[in-house]
């Protein structure tokens, strides 16, 4: 017990050390809602000045100390001028990778200055032990705990209690709202990251001593670090600290007490998935602010290119030099492992760091086969490649109740957990003497990399090649537009009955999978299998090409794939450059700023400009906002005509003026075939062969509780086929939340019943493939995909056997007769080709009513369809509401905050206020009912006003006045 | 091409250029040739800039050593009147560039590879050469493939040896209680059986622990294993984590030795200590370059002279990886002069008789005509003797100047 109280004392104190580093990453987070990695780097800035000023030059130490603070203050905040605010509108993720970026430089840097050699500061802390009865702790380290202890309190009260702080806590989240209230939103970033950097060089200049200064003392505490800042939501600072205390603590104990191989690596993240669990959601609320994704590719794939230069490939690989084959064979296989970071990252917009990894468990399989069992070598990546599904699904777990960051972290432990269980466990990689694996061969002919590397070449681009057409064909394919609505919006997803969890891990097993086959062939490319090249950190490395390359597109994985140190590109320059050992050395600091420079001229990588769809070139001659007629977009993935030679942009000559020309006819042509193949399509499709399929919605006692606030109380609503229920009541009343808790979007009790089947007990994606439609008071629509893929992706069958067909076929999906139908009645011919992007406002709230028919609904939930819409728009959504009931025998249960709308369209009308029903009858029955009015005025009025048959009535302007909608409208005839 | 298009190709060109530098090697002459007056090519490889898989620590000493040798044959006329090319290669600590750097030395037409230290790659530089039949001589061997492969010829005993040999070093030194501390590589798990029933034979009192390799805190690690009051401290894994120890443990008030193997606390790690490195006591498969031996002497000065008498590189570069490759220089010279072919292939046919080398009394003599000890996975062992040393000052000095044969300590699995 004695021995378990000191390490649990000892395992706290090296949690100090976490919480010290983890509390500057907390700040930025914050602030601006990215991970900063560069923050170990920062830290080691401090610990080195610290230790020149002192003990070199002999300043003071409290000045040296003070001095390493506020230079590494300055530091953090010139990261966050010169690599973080230039991205201001990219991705989540290429920030991150921009701070990666800048953590090689500055650690490049440090052994460019300092040298590899460890330097020990001289303590200012003192160095003696202190006894609590029979624990001891040194004194130095119990020190930094309550430094700790103390700067996390300190933290708090700020971020509590000053307009600083408070103003902080809502950057993230409102960048907007506070920038209205006269913040300087920009200003206040930047002070935060210069706090950050001083957390993190007081870090520095404080372990210093302790952990000793060595290039890399303060990326090995990266991972735990992470872990506890996740633990604390990366926004709690009292929480941070309990998870540094817990991750250290858990650490030193499991590595004494569990006798398994890695425990003390694998233990804290198993915290973490424990903590995911617990404080994770299945579904993002509805204030979850979706990350911004890099873009994707289309997925199409040009046969004769592919063949074409396939082909090439393969007669080049038989006539250059063999250093050449043997350097593309290294870019080929890293490009199937950054493949799989398409799929998972790219498609599905998971935040996986653990591909490389998983790669290294089907390596392992593969390589333990191939020794133990002679296995064949196709055997042998066939079972490494099925073998990793079951780890991918585990990894895939996490993103069930996190996203983002959060799952990257998770997924990072995981992949620490594997390294640390199975790739560097004797047992599985074979201990001292590894794993002799015979050479390998294909149908009897030798593919030994080492004997014959052009063999193995081809062999690698095979798979390569294989691999990719099946991505691509996902992406295209019915499976893949799944993948993209999850990515896009989860709430949106499960609306349209696609079930989000079935998408997630999907996508995962399917990364999984590609990634394991390019582990496989990165271990059989060796003599003798080595799985070291696997670990965690050479996996943020192998992001970082991803995100260069280009993550959402297959041919960015190739490009990714040229960045690997040993590639292709060496191969070729190698003699030229000969043994220039000045440029290998400052090589990785030029590389990381350049990498920034990189990312900020295009932060969706290098291949999007490769192939950038005409859409783009569109944008880019026709300028911008939403795009006009004639500026549509070529889904297909093709090179723009407009970056043609003599097609740039601002060229003046009459080669550019041609080219653009010659761009623009392109561009029209590929527009017109595409108009023309949805016009074929439409018109082989009846319309009014559309199932009529509205039957009856009874929600009773419907009741929703966020912790101790009724948020809804036993609300009864019901509607017939054909007919309109509204729903109305000031805000905070309870409508969209009864929305959510019939739908399924939130816990709820009561009873729902559709037609005859009950469906309370039915998840969200489930109620919706039985007949309940919604749309979204914020429209939810897919923003990367096409008018006409939003539409069918409400259509398509939600089978299972096209996640498997459409590696292979990929089905475009036909359009159904309510497709046709929804796209008549609202409109939509002329914007089928676009993204809801590229239309105008109105034209998206169509979109997104549209969409929810194309479902071919018993019920349609609409939450506000008539928002900010034009006067002539909203009569338009009148009539169409109308329509919907009365001809499509739908039953429409309709919120909306537009009176004249609601008079027009319901037969039925419900008024809630704080989540109770106030009132129900008929419209004009419930806008003049007392309680109504004043549950909008505050109090009722003195003399109940009498219902006007035409115009304007009292409530209707009342309720306009307290929800601040759009002004009344009382001039449109009612119906 | 606009700007972007400017700055994405400008990058691709950097790292393809940058790249390519990644694998550096050249000799003084592009000439390559087997006639009688081409120059001997041979190649030396190691990571020759620093690498993340070293903690940013680069290991050219063994390409010095190489260098130096050779520079100072040449001097004298060659190898029978031919001149010694050096090719160079970094493998950066990479496994994926030592295989490169193999082939590079097949399409070189380098007739071995030498002086190696390459803790991560040597099996897949091994893989290359074993097809292409080329000798990797005289290297530090880390790897059981480097103690098995057919045309590895090691006299230095290297790690692995010493991760066992040093139970005999605890015993004369007079521990009773030892702790013994590895990172948790693969294969690590087997060494740290092997040096626990080792010890335990020699009788001895054992804790062994395996921790996470690069741990930024040892403190608890180390609490832990100094509760069983050892008399004796070893950890076995890289110079700068031994340093964390050795700091940590007094400060927690050990009073007892720390030994390890030179491998795990080169020379120049003894600085950070300062006083507290004084008195650690180390195994060393070879003599201190500072050694009064004529013919170390004649290594430290020709170490001179490559490095133009520069005092701090000289520093640097005096140590056991230079030592093995300014002897693997020495052991290609004995060979050709013996009657080898100044080929790969005469070398192979040829090493495996000579019977008694002497490397340059950096090391004992060794025969390569038989091995010394075998095991499954150690198959081709020709040297297991060691010295002791003592530090003092920053510098090791011997304790006994006498070869120790740790033979009896191999481990059989």
């Amino acid at each position: 017990m004695t021995e378990f109280l000191q390490l649990l004392v000892l395992g706290m104190a090296t949690g100090g050390f976490y919480t010290m580093n983890a509390l500057g990453i907390v700040v930025v987070f914050r602030s601006s809602g990215i991970i900063n990695f560069a923050s170990g780097g920062v830290a080691m800035v401090g610990g080195y000045l610290e230790w020149q000023l002192a003990d070199v030059w002999g300043v003071p130490k409290g000045a040296a100390v003070l001095g390493a603070v506020l230079a590494a203050a300055l530091v953090n905040l010139l990261i966050y001028v010169v690599a973080v605010r230039p991205l201001a509108t990219a991705a989540a993720l290429t920030k991150v990778i921009a701070t990666l970026a800048v953590l090689v430089s500055i650690q490049q840097a440090i052994v460019l200055i300092f040298g590899g050699l460890p330097k020990v500061p001289n303590p200012f802390l003192p160095i003696g032990t202190t006894r609590i009865g029979s624990l001891q702790v040194g004194q130095d380290s119990l020190i930094v705990l309550l430094a700790a202890v103390v700067l996390t309190g300190a933290l708090w009260l700020v971020y509590r209690s000053t307009r600083f702080g408070l103003a902080t806590s809502a950057l993230a989240e409102a960048p907007r709202s506070l920038s209205a209230l006269g913040w300087n939103v920009d200003r206040l970033r930047a002070a935060n990251w210069a706090v950050g950097g001083a957390l993190a060089g007081l870090a520095g200049a404080g372990l210093g001593p302790i952990l000793q200064l060595t290039p890399g003392s303060f990326t090995s505490l990266l991972i735990p670090t992470l872990a506890c800042a996740m633990i604390g939501g990366l926004r709690s600072f009292p929480l941070t600290l309990a998870g540094g205390m817990l991750v250290g603590a858990a650490q030193v104990e499991a590595s004494r007490y569990l006798s398994w191989s890695g425990s003390a690596q694998a233990v804290p993240f198993l915290l973490i998935i424990a903590v995911l669990v617990l404080r994770g959601r299945s579904l993002p609320l509805r204030s979850y602010v979706q990350e911004r994704l890099p873009r994707v590719g289309s997925g199409e794939v040009r046969l004769p290119v592919l063949l074409g230069a396939v082909g090439l490939a393969a007669v080049l690989a038989s006539v250059v030099q063999e250093e050449w084959v043997i350097g593309a064979t290294i870019s080929m296989m890293t490009a199937t492992v950054l493949l799989s970071q398409v799929v998972i990252t790219g498609y599905a917009g998971q935040l996986s760091l653990a591909q490389l990894t998983l790669g290294g468990v089907g390596a392992v399989v593969a390589a333990n086969l191939s020794a133990s069992y002679g296995t064949p070598f196709l055997v042998s990546l066939l079972v490494g490649m099925l073998a990793v599904i079951p780890v991918s699904l585990l990894v895939g777990l996490p993103s069930l109740r996190a996203r983002g960051v959060s799952l990257a972290i998770a997924t990072l432990g995981l992949a620490v957990a594997l390294n640390a269980v199975v790739l560097t466990n004797s047992r599985f990689v074979g201990g001292l003497a590894g794993l002799r694996v015979e050479p390998q061969t294909l149908f009897g002919v030798g593919i030994n990399s080492t004997l014959y590397p052009r063999r193995y070449f081809l062999v690698v681009l095979a798979v390569f090649t294989l691999l990719a057409l099946a991505a691509a064909n996902v992406r295209r394919g019915r499976s893949g537009r799944r993948l993209l609505a999850v990515r896009n919006n989860e709430r949106a997803a499960k609306a349209l009955g696609i079930d989000v969890t079935g998408a997630k891990l999907y996508a995962f097993v399917l990364a999984g999978v590609i990634a394991a086959a390019g582990g496989v062939l990165l271990v059989f490319n060796q003599a003798l299998p080595q799985f070291t090249s696997f670990d965690p950190l050479a996996g943020l490395n192998s992001l970082v090409g991803a995100v260069l390359g280009g993550i959402g597109f297959v041919p960015g994985a190739i490009v990714g794939g040229l960045f690997n140190n040993n590639g292709l590109p060496n191969a070729i320059l190698h003699p030229v450059v000969g043994d220039w050992t000045w440029w290998t050395q400052v090589f990785p600091l030029i590389i990381g700023l350049a990498l920034v420079l990189q990312l900020i001229a295009n932060p969706d990588g290098l291949a999007a400009p490769l192939t950038r769809s005409r859409r783009q070139s569109g944008k880019a001659t026709a300028g911008s906002g939403p795009a006009t007629a004639g500026s549509g977009p070529a889904a297909d993935g093709s090179v723009p005509a407009a970056d043609a030679p003599g097609a740039a942009a601002g060229g003046s000559g009459v080669a550019s003026r041609l080219g653009r020309l010659s761009a623009t006819a392109q561009r029209s042509a590929a527009e017109e075939r595409r108009r023309s193949g949805y016009a074929r399509e439409l018109a082989q499709v009846d319309p009014a062969a559309r199932r009529s399929r509205g039957c009856a919605l009874s929600a009773t006692g419907m009741r929703v509780e966020f912790g101790s606030v009724v948020a809804l109380a036993d609300v009864d609503i019901t509607v017939q086929p054909g007919q309109v229920v509204s729903v109305i009541g000031p805000n905070g009343a309870g409508k969209t939340t009864l929305m959510d808790a019939i739908t399924g979007f939130v816990p709820s009790s009561g009873t729902v019943v559709l037609g005859e089947q009950r469906i309370d007990r039915l998840g969200a994606h489930r109620r919706a493939r039985v007949g309940l439609a919604r749309s979204f008071q914020s429209l939810e629509l897919f923003e990367d995909m096409t008018v006409m893929d939003n539409l069918r992706c409400a259509s398509d069958p939600q089978d299972r056997a096209s996640l498997l067909i459409d590696l292979v076929h990929p089905s475009r999906g036909a359009v159904t007769p309510a497709t046709a139908a929804a796209i008549e009645a609202f409109g939509l011919h002329d914007k089928l080709d676009r993204l809801p992007t590229e239309i105008a406002y109105g034209d998206r709230r169509l979109v997104a009513i549209a969409r929810a028919l194309a479902g071919e609904p018993a019920v349609l939930l609409l939450d506000e369809p008539a928002a900010g819409l034009s006067e002539f728009e909203r009569g338009e959504v009148a009539r169409m509401i109308t329509s919907m009931a009365r001809d499509w025998g739908i039953a429409v249960l309709l919120i909306e905050h537009d009176v004249q709308l609601v008079r027009q369209v319901s037969d039925h009308v419900v008024a809630l206020d704080f989540g109770r029903t106030i009132a129900t009858g008929t419209p004009e029955q419930v806008l003049s009912h007392p309680d109504v009015v004043r549950a909008y005025l505050g109090t009722a009025p003195a003399v109940p006003a009498p219902l006007p048959t035409e115009t304007g009535l009292i409530g209707s302007v009342a309720l306009e006045q307290r929800t601040g909608s759009a002004p009344a409208h009382t001039t449109a005839p009612r119906r | 091409m606009n700007a972007r298009r400017t700055v994405q190709l400008g990058l691709l060109a950097a790292v393809t250029v940058a790249g390519s530098a990644a694998c550096g090697g050249s000799g003084e002459s592009a000439e390559a040739g087997t006639g009688s007056s081409s120059p001997i090519r041979v190649m030396a490889t190691g990571a020759l800039t620093p690498s993340s898989s070293f903690g940013g620590i680069s290991f050219p000493y063994g390409v010095t050593g190489v260098k130096a040798a050779a520079e100072a044959i040449n001097a004298k006329g060659g190898i029978k009147g031919r001149k010694i090319q050096v090719d160079t290669c970094d493998t950066k600590g990479d496994p994926n560039v030592s295989a490169q750097c193999a082939r590079e030395a097949l399409s070189n037409k380098d007739i071995a590879v030498l002086g190696a230290f390459d803790p991560l790659g040597a099996p897949q530089q091994l893989g290359v050469l074993e097809a292409a039949g080329i000798p990797y001589i005289g290297g530090l061997p880390t790897t059981p493939a480097e103690y098995s492969s057919p045309v590895s010829f090691q006299f230095d005993p290297g790690p692995v040896l010493a991760s066992t040999a040093i139970a005999k070093l605890w015993v004369d030194s007079g521990c009773t209680t030892v702790v013994a501390i590895l990172p948790a590589n693969p294969g690590n798990d087997q060494l740290a059986a092997q040096q626990k029933q080792q010890a335990q034979a020699l009788g001895l009192k054992i804790t062994t622990q395996l921790v996470q390799p690069g741990i930024a805190d040892v403190t608890p690690s180390l609490t832990t294993a100094l509760a069983t009051k050892p008399d004796c401290f070893t950890y076995g894994g890289d110079g700068q984590t031994s340093v964390k120890y050795i700091l940590a443990a007094r400060k927690l008030g050990y009073t007892g030795k720390f030994l390890t193997s030179s491998g795990s606390l080169l020379p120049q790690f003894l600085a950070p200590l300062g006083a507290a490195g004084d008195g650690i006591i180390v195994l060393n498969s070879a003599l201190q370059p500072t050694s009064d031996d004529p013919m170390v002497k004649q290594f430290a000065q020709e170490l001179s002279d490559h490095l133009k008498g520069n005092p701090g590189e000289i520093a640097k570069n005096s140590n056991e990886f230079a030592q093995v490759g300014w002897s693997s220089v020495q052991l290609l010279k004995q060979a050709i002069e013996g009657g080898s072919d100044a080929s790969a292939k005469g070398l192979l046919a040829h090493i495996p008789t000579m019977c008694d080398v002497n490397v340059g009394n950096v090391y004992p003599h060794v025969n390569f005509c038989k091995t010394v000890a075998t095991s499954k996975s150690l198959t081709r062992v020709y040297n297991n003797q060691w010295q002791y040393f003592v530090a003092k000052d920053g510098k090791y000095v011997p304790t006994d100047n006498t070869w120790h044969d740790l033979t009896s300590t191999f481990p059989r699995s």
